[in-house]
């Protein structure tokens, strides 16, 4: 179903170290710290949802 | 059946093999990507197995006739999943003090959710002994 974003969420985490290589590489340390902090919220975004659904979907199949 | 547990276990572990890759460089969207895979995992065994064990409670039901203690049970058994989830996700990257606060939570809602039938019990204990 939503497999996915696993593979989504491992690109980003690869996609953010080799910016934060590049940007540490070449001086501009805020902006490597950003770029990190921008990755880690918009993985956040993604995986809090989908806690979010399972969560209910527990409680709905036990009736909780 | 076996089909949909091979696919579970090759997206579990490939997921593995990317959480080890970003773990040196990037342990927060490791930690993430670990929370991921569980939740894929468990959404994936809910789909599968959701009938099998439905059909499995129905019989209990009907061979039991009182529905509140199995049903209290499957409660728990909930209830202690979640708990074991999110323990072993922070248990994972070294966060044992939260893992045990995620287990007493679940340990204390187990707790609250069997007083009725503790209660029950003590109640006809009770009567037994005036007899």
């Amino acid at each position: 179903m939503n497999v996915d974003f696993i593979f989504k969420i491992a690109a980003i985490g690869i996609i953010v170290t080799v910016l934060n290589l590049l940007l540490v590489r070449f001086g501009r340390e805020e902006q490597a710290m950003l770029t990190t902090l921008a990755g880690l919220v918009v993985v956040l975004l993604m995986i809090v949802k989908s806690i979010a659904e399972l969560f209910s979907e527990i409680k709905g199949i036990f009736g909780l | 059946m076996s089909n949909e547990v091979f696919k579970i276990l090759a997206i579990i572990l490939i997921g593995a093999i990317l959480i080890i890759i970003l773990k040196t460089n990037r342990p927060d969207i490791s930690f993430v990507l670990s929370l991921s895979v569980s939740v894929v995992a468990l959404f994936l065994i809910i789909k599968t197995f959701y009938s099998p064990a439905k059909s499995l409670v129905s019989i209990y039901k009907s061979s039991i006739g009182n529905n509140s203690t199995i049903g209290v049970v499957i409660k728990a058994i909930a209830i202690s999943y979640m708990a074991e989830f999110c323990g072993d996700t922070c248990r994972d990257y070294g966060l044992t003090a939260l893992a045990q606060k995620a287990e007493l939570a679940g340990k204390c809602a187990i707790l609250v959710l069997s007083i009725p039938l503790v209660s029950s019990i003590l109640k006809s204990a009770l009567e037994l002994s005036k007899l």
